[in-house]
């Protein structure tokens, strides 16, 4: 049976937080019992937008990351909710307001921290997929449509299809821990988020002739063995992106001889500087 | 009887049974109708012929005939005139002549006349004024509208009188297709919907805000018949008034002062930015009611051009458009036939080039897919950036110029430029050489060289320069291009001059190399007419304004004109209320030479300002050093000071007399999506589709605040100028009168706009797309791009060849400059780097504030706009941080300089100089190189700790810091960006 998911794409966010602006708009202010009350204004969010900075000054990257709730298969909210949260036939998981109020602060039923408890309306809250607004035919969620390059959508698939996508290595969990909930948040792209990178410049030559040294091979070894491999750029730059924390080094091979670094430490993105050839 | 009296009569008659039936047919016309009790009548001049209306207790009777008691008279000399004319769809032209040349009268008192008038006209559209007949019915109760905001359209859901929902506006199937471009074997076409960005997203939760004025106020201890208490502004609360009581006290005031001063102590200032729309905008409702009160304006620094006025221009005109580049098919060319595009202080995500949402996202997300190569250049791994990717090069805050003239010494040492571009396009390259090659001071200007100043490794330099000089580039100077934080610092305006002189050496025009990063040049169809914002809407001035290039033609207006030349400048506002003297250089945007001709305040036998109107904003979150404005409003010299603003916030709490204005959801208006018309020509061009929006008045303004139109004709009813100022209109007839003014009527009839509230023109046909930008300069041709600038007056001869030089060339040294001062240090007559007034090169402050702050235009606000206000921005964690229960704004630190204070992320922090002080929340990122701290301008919320204009700032307006010196000394242009600083834990109260 067909389930509706999110699926985020670090590539095309361009973290503008159209996202929540759209949520605000839509659910502060309005009542939309029996899928939700009013969210507060300030100080609560039903979906978050984070940056992730990678390296510094002067090799550096930006991603975001924006979470939703993951409207789990297996959520713990749903089991342990006392029938203040249910499932829907299509996957969206709501938290029943009448049903909830009394119940006090729920949010410790989320994992992920996507239940938040609104004082203002005495009851617990979380993202509801604008389940109102789809249920009246709209293509997608308030946050998704207001996205300017759809980094943010809404699917409605057949699980043995996300399977599929996700087995394919097209769309990934967040986490184990999101996987293990069956957390119907995917990402693409996901190692913009997850991953580090090593880079570096390879510059030659002396005072006025120094220059940076264009299209030198230069590879990454791990435990000994090559990983991958590039050549540097106009501005004989390298950059090894997609790697686990870990012991590396780099071979600049600019012609005769191999230049190899000391064992490096990654524990977190950076660039090891110049190495002069 | 003659046929036409006849036919008037019977008008008449047919008047009065459309105002009793659609009284009968509409509760909101009922309750206009009981307003007044009165006797009106409507009569030819000679008394002829006539009828009555006889209002009385909500009721209208009205007989063919003459009443001796009627207190108000419209009056017609012919009968022709009125058949004309009392009609909804008037012939305007004939009624505008009819009411100069007094063949229409309209006597009596004026709330009342303009009362009756308005009754009659809007009797006549009942259903949409009354009835709201407009937007689309979704059932349930739900109607959906359309509004527009600087930061895109939107859909505006309204149920039960208040907005629902807003959202970005996605194109039906209905709606013209849009255009698609051909490159390197793909088809791209843009997506069916229009973008908002997050100044357009954020707008309910402004319009709801806590922080709206809603009701009229005044200052407790402001007394205009006692003490008037100037030491106490921005100190005193205020008590609650009623309109009545606040339009007595305003247009008292303006009377008062205009007798004992003259006209010109009236002064006011508007924001750089209003709500959107053509009507309400400031040159247009405003500036039409300063100009009948003969008002002295503000003159406005070229806000973000800065630079390219003062500098680019000498190189190759552009003075209508302050100096800034041709844009036309540049989106085409460069996904065709570019290899490189160098975004130099150009962050396009961040402004949205200008009003342009997030349409040049979508088509920078193409170069992205088609793997064209990007280098930025600028101290703050920016946005576009973190987007695109590609190599950032961060040269030291405000020494750009330095590495753009070692790219220039490379190129000319290698034969990396275009030789017979620069030797038949050009002037002067030989005098420029000369310097680079350091024959004139004995320098070279070599990478080696600029590394010392900029910091950038000369190999860098190098590598940038040869590959820019051996593949077809584009160059981004700028956000638009144009704009840029480096033009908006010291000597900013060698900046803008080393861009241009570097494209020139590349040759812009030919396939592959001009200007442009995607923001703007898309291709649309540029010879279908629709006024921008600066074309003046309602205002009719000629003079001041860029009405005169079109809609002055389209649009019969009245008694536009500014009545006084004087201004006092922005920049130096505080000095000219205290010391009721300024001199400075203003931009011209007719002329090169307009720049050269120093301008003085106040002119000879003027009056100098001793009444001060302001129009909502915040001078202490947008100018420099800018505690000088908080302190301003303590000066007795001001006499009176009115702020007409939609929230309380910025200067509103200096003033004495608070106006509660409305937003643009609680109006009519009418606009084109970010079209500002005039100095940004064609800036629809940074959309995807040309859109056009009716405005519709959403809901009912909120309390008692009202249309900054409707305000300003009630206070010209006041001062015997209502009629002078509607000229027979109402809100919405305005917005009729500019649609019917430009191209829209020949696609959509009137009923149909107004009813689907927006209308997408279609893409030009393939083959139809504009000539791109500088191709017929680069071919020597005659000149082909949608553009009527510059003026005859400043052309030479040959009209529409070459630029607007002396020479008509490209000048790489500038006659203009030449003949104004060829000895001018800080603008000398070919483009060289000038150290900062305030930065590294100044040492004895650089030893005691040792961080170059860099102060951007802001991500997610539109200068104040969107910002504080108790909007949801604040709780963007990338743009305010909650600490202790306020929401603080960001400065940015590098790693390095933060472990070197011992400063923490998200810790309270002072940033501080011998200006100011500001406190804001750390965020410690290795987007800032160490040396540099980031903080944007343009906070909304000014909140010192202490005595206003001296104490720390708690919230956000690093403006504070900022210096107020121009950016060179005969100009009048920020240099904001040349500012140090030095960075300390607060340990001041959370």
């Amino acid at each position: 049976m067909k389930r509706r998911y999110f699926i985020f794409d670090p590539e095309k966010c361009i973290g503008c937080f159209n996202c929540l602006h759209a949520c605000k708009d839509e659910h502060v202010g309005n009542d939309f019992s029996p899928v939700a009350l009013p969210q507060k204004l300030h100080q609560q969010y039903w979906l978050t937008t984070t940056e992730h900075i990678r390296g510094q000054h002067p090799m550096v990257d930006v991603a975001y990351l924006t979470e939703p709730c993951g409207h789990c298969e297996n959520a713990p909210c749903v089991a342990e909710g006392g029938g203040a949260v249910i499932r829907r036939p299509d996957g969206v998981v709501l938290i029943d307001p009448e049903r909830a109020k009394g119940k006090g602060d729920l949010s410790r039923l989320c994992p992920f921290g996507k239940i938040s408890y609104n004082e203002e309306q005495g009851v617990s809250q979380k993202c509801t997929f604008c389940a109102h607004l789809l249920d009246e035919g709209w293509k997608q969620p308030r946050c998704a449509q207001a996205c300017p390059l759809e980094a943010l959508r809404m699917e409605y698939a057949e699980p043995e299809e996300m399977a599929r996508r996700a087995a394919s290595g097209e769309l990934a969990p967040l986490d184990a821990a999101h996987a293990a909930c069956g957390s119907a948040l995917y990402l693409k792209n996901a190692a913009r988020l997850n991953t580090l990178f090593l880079g570096g410049s390879v510059a030659t030559g002396e005072g006025p002739e120094e220059v940076c040294a264009e299209n030198c091979p230069v590879a990454l070894l791990r435990d000994g063995a090559e990983v991958q491999r590039q050549r540097t750029n106009a501005f004989g730059e390298f950059k090894f992106d997609g790697l686990k924390p870990g012991i590396y080094q780099v071979v600049i091979s600019p012609g005769e001889m191999d230049r190899q670094t000391d064992p490096i430490e990654l524990t977190e993105s950076r660039s090891i500087g110049v190495c002069r050839i | 009887m003659e046929e036409k009296k006849r036919q008037f009569l019977a008008l008449l008659a047919g008047l009065a049974q459309t105002v009793q039936a659609q009284g009968a047919a509409w509760p909101k016309l009922a309750r206009r109708i009981k307003e007044y009790e009165l006797t009106a009548q409507i009569r030819l001049a000679d008394g002829s012929a006539g009828r009555w209306f006889r209002f009385e207790g909500g009721t209208l009777t009205s007989e063919e005939g003459l009443a001796p008691d009627a207190s108000v008279e419209l009056v017609f000399k012919t009968p022709e005139l009125a058949l004309k004319t009392l009609r909804a769809d008037r012939d305007h032209a004939a009624y505008v002549n009819g009411v100069k040349y007094h063949q229409i009268r309209l006597l009596g008192e004026e709330c009342p006349a303009i009362w009756f008038d308005e009754l009659l006209m809007t009797a006549l559209e009942a259903p949409v004024y009354y009835g709201e007949a407009y937007g689309l019915d979704l059932g349930n109760g739900v109607r959906r509208l359309v509004n527009g905001t600087t930061g895109g359209a939107l859909f505006v859901y309204v149920k039960d009188g208040k907005i629902l929902r807003t959202t970005p506006i996605d194109l039906s199937e209905e709606d013209a297709p849009g255009w698609t471009i051909h490159a390197h074997g793909r088809d791209f076409t843009p997506p069916r919907k229009l973008t908002i960005n997050t100044h357009g997203s954020g707008w309910k939760a402004l319009v709801y805000s806590r922080a709206r004025n809603l009701h009229p106020m005044k200052r407790v201890d402001w007394d205009p018949d006692g003490e008037r208490n100037p030491q106490n502004r921005g100190k005193s609360g205020y008590v609650r008034i009623s309109w009545d009581e606040a339009y007595r006290l305003v247009s008292g005031e303006i009377r008062r002062v205009r007798m004992e001063h003259g006209p010109s102590s009236v002064f006011f200032q508007r924001g750089s930015h209003h709500t959107w729309g053509y009507v309400g905008y400031f040159n247009s409702a405003l500036f039409r009611f300063m100009n009948l009160i003969g008002a002295t304006a503000t003159q406005h620094n070229p806000d973000s051009w800065e630079g390219w006025v003062f500098g680019a221009e000498h190189h190759f005109g552009h003075t209508m458009k302050n100096g800034m580049p041709e844009p036309y098919s540049t989106t085409e060319d460069c996904l065709q036939n570019a290899d490189m595009v160098v975004f130099w202080s150009s962050d396009p995500e961040s402004t949205s080039g200008l009003y342009g949402a997030y349409e040049g996202t979508i088509r920078r997300e193409w170069l992205k897919q088609l793997g064209i190569e990007v280098v930025h250049i600028d101290p703050y791994y920016n946005h576009t950036a973190a987007f695109l990717g590609g190599k950032w090069i961060a040269p030291r805050v405000g020494t750009d110029t330095a590495l753009a003239l070692s790219l220039a010494w490379v190129w000319l040492r290698e034969g990396l430029y275009d030789k017979k571009f620069v030797e038949t396009r050009t002037e002067g390259f030989d005098q420029w050489a000369r310097y680079l090659l350091g024959e004139e001071d004995g320098v070279p200007k070599t990478p080696e060289w600029q590394e010392d100043i900029t910091g950038v490794p000369a190999r860098e330099a190098r590598a940038l320069a040869r590959r820019w000089g051996s593949r077809r580039t584009y160059l981004a100077p700028g956000g638009i291009p144009g704009l840029g934080c480096a033009c908006r610092s010291s000597h900013g305006t060698e900046w803008t001059r080393a861009m241009v002189c570097l494209m020139a050496m590349q040759g812009f025009g030919k396939p592959g190399v001009n200007f442009g990063n995607l923001q703007n040049g898309a291709p649309l169809d540029t010879a279908f007419y629709f006024p921008g914002y600066s074309d003046g809407g309602i205002c009719g001035d000629c003079g001041n304004l860029t009405a005169y290039r079109d809609l002055y033609n389209r649009m019969p207006s009245l008694y536009g004109a500014a009545a006084t030349m004087q201004q006092i400048p922005r920049l130096r506002i505080p000095e000219a209320v205290r010391d009721d003297s300024a001199v400075w250089y203003a931009h011209g945007f007719r002329t090169l030479q307009d720049q050269f001709a120093p301008k003085k305040y106040p002119l000879p036998g003027h009056s100098p300002c001793r009444m001060f109107y302001r129009y909502g904003t915040s001078n202490m979150g947008t100018q420099p050093e800018s505690h000088r404005y908080a302190s301003m409003y303590a000066d007795p010299h001001l006499e009176c000071v009115v702020n007409q603003s939609i929230w309380f916030e910025g200067d509103a709490k200096y003033a004495d007399i608070i106006l509660p204005a409305c937003t643009s959801f609680e109006r009519w208006d009418i606009s084109e999506v970010g079209h500002c018309g005039g100095y940004v020509e064609n800036n629809y061009l940074h959309n995807n589709y040309r859109v056009f929006l009716l405005q519709h008045k959403c809901i009912e303004p909120l309390g008692e605040s009202r249309s900054d139109y409707q305000i300003f004709l009630d206070l010209a009813k006041r001062l015997g100028l209502g009629k002078a100022y509607c000229v027979g209109s109402t809100e919405l007839d305005w917005a009729k009168r500019i649609f019917e003014a430009s191209d829209l009527p020949r696609q959509i009839r009137w009923e149909d706009f107004l009813k689907k509230g927006y209308y997408v023109l279609p893409a030009p046909a393939e083959g139809r797309h504009d000539p791109v930008a500088y191709n017929w300069y680069y071919e020597d041709r005659v000149r082909d791009v949608p553009e009527a600038s510059p003026l005859a007056g400043d052309y030479k001869c040959d009209a529409d060849r070459g630029f607007q030089t002396q020479s008509g060339k490209f000048e790489f040294a500038c006659s203009s400059l030449r003949k104004f001062d060829p000895h001018d240090p800080d603008r000398p007559v070919v483009c060289k780097y000038i150290p900062s007034i305030e930065g590294r090169e100044t040492a004895g402050l650089f030893a005691r504030y040792p961080l170059q702050l860099t102060s951007p235009h802001p991500r997610y606000s539109h200068h104040t706009m969107m910002d504080g206000k108790d909007g949801v921005a604040n709780d963007i964690p990338c743009h305010r941080r909650y600490i202790g229960g306020r929401y603080y704004w960001i400065a940015r630190m590098n790693p390095s300089d933060a472990a070197r204070r011992g400063l923490a992320e998200n810790q309270l922090v002072e940033l501080f100089n011998d200006r100011g002080s500001v406190v804001c929340a750390l965020h410690i990122t290795g987007r800032v190189p160490a040396g540099t701290v980031h903080s944007y301008e343009a906070s909304a919320v000014y909140e010192p700790n202490g005595t206003p204009g001296s104490a720390p700032e708690t919230g956000g307006c690093v403006n504070t810091l900022t210096s107020k010196e121009f950016n060179i000394p005969k100009a009048h242009s920020m240099s904001v960006n040349s500012c140090l600083v030095e960075v300390r834990a607060w340990k001041g109260a959370v």
